[in-house]
């Protein structure tokens, strides 16, 4: 994990560092106006963006080790408070999602599978294809027009609430529900032609047992990988929601911090969000153990 | 060294995915493009006078997020001043023509200034503002901003509690414009505890709550130097999302807002009962710097005279408004300007030159094609004005390929390795003509990037920078713009255009102030 994380830090620098355009220059013209050449060596000069690459990324590296990650380029605040704060709300919507979304989407997956064929699945399976095809501004913009206009509960301008959290959690879940439904259908339906299912029936044991001690155990591991996958996805890519319903997660940040060339913060970012992506595969694989006792911890 | 670099970030990645085999992490980090904003052309409307002491809170929203509302740092002093919290001396009016503001008069005398403060200003604590405190905030915003680190350089007396005199090395023209940007604004420096968050200043409203990069709520001053205020207090939320706005506002959740979209203006448009809506011009321009270097000057003067500005901004659909030069026309300093649309005379000027029209419709010259490179970015539509002046030129036999780049700033330009390279900036930030000159015409500054810097000129720039007589100063600058425009090395294609809408009723939010910094004040009201 260690080394995993020690390229990552020099492949985020480096990237920042080819990328076009200058943060001093950005800075001082970000309103459009005009700017001297002294000016703006000054400004290069306070930011630190005349010193070597080397020396620009150990010091990186090294504050990082120290807890320090610099301050940013925009308003000179600490990058690790800023992102920490954002990462919370981030975090917080994606739990609440993915939490949402499990509750739903699996009992609706069984059901579809035991019902296989039936009317209730083909409108499952049109309402998971629709959903699972949906970008999700237009469904945040659609639960907007719903929530906020057709039916006046909840205000257009939100607030980082708990009242707050249900539309983003709504919008971000539709399409994760539609696709943890389809996978739970498909393994479900996967375990059910097994021979032991077919000998389970045929000794008589109850479907209810068979279902929910031997099947479903069975095609947690499946789901465990795509819920998994998903949150890895989630708590980098939440942006659009985010800024329509604004949440003040990490993901605006993010992107306002690449309009800005506002390096720090991005090097902050994808440096947190990777070590979170690690812990995340770490924490899938133990779970692989705690649920399938087949599987061992080497 | 970036090439260096390059091979070993590739070298770096190979090696790293191979150490992590099959258990490889992949990090995407989402970064899609931003919306192209296209605005509405909508028509100018006067305001009625406001009914005093309506009370109410006014919500409005702004789209960009700021951490702090610290007066004299960055840009932060935009956001405070439009929020009516923060005032200069001295104000820039409708009509680009300045008035004193903190300030009762200021009497110029070669290189020292005297400047008068109005009796009976006081900050929103109750404390009243004196010719120190402007000073020690001169010095302070000289110190936290290096764009005003120049003021540090002035000497500064305060004879008495009123008055200030600043002597400056030679004569200062610009003084009065300099006290009239945003960033100038005075806090009490003394009664401030949080400068981030809390910044005691004299306007008709105080903070009352602010989170960084969030929203800010601001209240009454009822310490008010100016008269009675109308608002009880307002609220600016923080949203990003067009759409967003654009539904809060049809749900009367906001009561108005700035920069609004094209789309969203049309949809006010239709309900005039409901939604007030405004434009007013700019003092920011998009135009094209075109590379002497690699372009010669038929081919520059043509591209110049190909460009129909009039058709471009009816594309664009009430974003910008035409314009033929770095100032607006209506000022002493913009009287001259660049010549208007006349294709027949552009292809005129290249068969002058040697140039044959192709059979693909494209001008040739010894065989070659004259197919050339504009290299814009995608902010503020300016990848849009490119692909409508492709069409453009097109139509006048030249051939354009679009070439998008990545940064925003002009750093692409600043190798000079391109042939039509598309950038906008505020030319005329206080009304007055030097900013643009010294930071963009004067040879060897960051943006002249085209080829067009002398010595001639840029002794002319000098002599604006210490000309007092404000029509002697027009005048040399009528005649350096005539200079750049001779040169053809640039093209001035629009104005940005400051699009508003208000609800019906609603007085206020510096709809019809062509700065971005004036938004509420004491006048304005729900």
């Amino acid at each position: 994990m260690i080394p995993v994380l020690l390229i990552l830090t020099f492949i985020v620098f480096s990237l920042m560092y080819l990328t076009p355009g200058d943060p001093a220059l950005m800075k001082l013209t970000s309103q459009g106006t005009a700017v001297t050449d002294e000016l703006l060596a000054i400004e290069r000069e306070k930011m630190g963006l005349n010193q070597p690459f080397l020396v620009r990324y150990f010091n990186w590296v090294l504050g990082i080790l120290h807890g320090d990650f610099g301050v940013t380029y925009s308003d000179g605040q600490p990058v690790l408070p800023k992102l920490l704060n954002g990462l919370l709300y981030t975090t917080i919507l994606c739990i609440a999602a993915t939490v949402f979304s499990v509750i739903i989407a699996i009992p609706l997956g069984i059901a579809t599978a035991i019902k296989k064929d039936t009317l209730f699945d083909n409108i499952v399976r049109i309402l998971t294809f629709t959903g699972n095809s949906m970008p999700n501004f237009l469904i945040s913009l659609l639960l907007m027009y719903f929530f906020c206009i057709k039916v006046k509960i909840f205000p257009v301008i939100a607030k980082a609430s708990v009242s707050g959290l249900f539309l983003p959690t709504l919008a971000t879940s539709i399409p994760m529900i539609s696709k943890f439904a389809r996978q739970t259908r498909a393994d479900v339906l996967g375990q059910l032609g097994e021979e032991y299912v077919i000998g389970m029936h045929a000794r008589g044991v109850k479907e209810r047992v068979i279902l929910y001690r031997n099947v479903l155990h069975n095609a947690l591991g499946a789901i465990i990988t795509i819920v998994a996958l998903q949150i890895r996805t989630l708590m980098g890519s939440q942006i659009v929601v985010e800024t329509i319903f604004r949440w003040p997660g990490v993901g605006s940040l993010i992107m306002n911090s690449i309009k800005a060339r506002d390096f720090p913060v991005v090097q902050g970012a994808v440096l947190i969000l990777a070590t979170i992506q690690v812990l995340v595969n770490l924490v899938t694989d133990l779970s692989y153990c705690l649920i399938d006792h087949r599987i061992q911890l080497e | 060294m970036k090439k260096l670099m390059a091979m070993l970030l590739t070298a770096t990645m190979v090696a790293g995915l191979a150490a992590c085999g099959g258990s490889s992490t992949a990090t995407t980090t989402a970064a899609p493009a931003a919306p192209a904003e296209t605005q509405a052309a909508a028509p100018a409307e006067t305001q009625a006078a406001a009914p005093a002491n309506a009370g109410g809170i006014f919500h409005s929203v702004e789209a960009f997020p700021y951490a702090s509302l610290d007066v004299h740092k960055d840009y932060y002093s935009w956001h405070t001043q439009f929020y009516g919290i923060s005032e200069t001396l001295f104000r820039i009016n409708e009509d680009l023509s300045i008035t004193p503001w903190l300030a009762e008069s200021i009497d110029v005398n070669d290189n020292v200034a005297t400047i008068t403060l109005k009796d009976g200003v006081c900050f929103s604590n109750g404390n009243a503002l004196t010719a120190d405190m402007v000073k020690r905030n001169i010095e302070r915003l000289g110190t936290e901003n290096s764009r005003y680190a120049y003021m540090l350089d002035w000497n500064i007396e305060c004879p008495d509690d009123k008055t200030m005199v600043v002597t400056t090395e030679k004569a200062y023209p610009t003084l009065i414009n300099d006290f009239a940007t945003a960033e100038t604004g005075i806090m009490d420096l003394d009664g401030t505890e949080d400068f981030d968050k809390n910044p005691i200043c004299t306007g008709p409203f105080k903070v009352k709550e602010f989170i960084p990069e969030g929203d800010c709520t601001v209240e009454r001053n009822d310490n008010y130097w100016g008269g009675p205020v109308n608002l009880d207090g307002a609220v600016f939320y923080k949203m990003g999302d067009e759409e967003s706005k654009l539904l809060a506002m049809q749900n009367g959740e906001i009561d108005g807002y700035v920069d609004i979209a094209a789309a969203s203006a049309e949809i006010y448009g239709t309900d005039p009962d409901s939604y007030q809506l405004f434009t007013v011009p700019t003092q920011r321009r998009v135009y094209a710097y075109l590379n002497q270097n690699q372009l010669p000057d038929s081919v520059r003067e043509a591209i110049v005279l190909a460009i129909d500005r009039e058709q471009l901004a009816a594309y664009m659909n009430g974003l910008i408004s035409p314009a033929t030069g770095a100032y607006a026309p209506e000022t002493p300093y913009g009287k001259v300007q660049q010549p208007m649309w006349d294709v027949a005379k552009a292809k005129e000027i290249l068969e002058s030159d040697g140039y044959t029209m192709g059979a693909n419709g494209i001008y040739e010259k010894d065989g070659q094609p004259l197919n050339l490179t504009i290299s814009c970015y995608a902010k503020r539509s300016v990848d849009t004005v490119a692909l409508l002046m492709q069409e453009q030129l097109k139509a006048a036999g030249i051939g354009i390929e679009l070439k998008i780049e990545e940064d925003p700033d002009g750093t692409y330009m600043s190798s000079h390795d391109y042939q039509i390279g598309m950038y906008v900036s505020i030319t005329d930030k206080t009304g007055d003509p030097m900013n643009f000159l010294e930071g963009t015409i004067k040879s060897g500054v960051y943006m002249e990037v085209a080829g067009f810097g002398n010595a001639e000129t840029d002794a002319m720039i000098d002599e604006v920078r210490y000309e007092t007589d404000a029509n002697k100063r027009a005048e040399i600058t009528n005649a350096i713009m005539q200079k750049v425009y001779d040169s053809h090395d640039m093209l001035f294609i629009g104005t940005y255009n400051k699009n508003s809408v208000l609800k019906a009723g609603a007085v206020g939010l510096g709809v019809n102030n062509p700065m971005q910094f004036y938004g509420i004040d004491a006048n304005t009201s729900l």
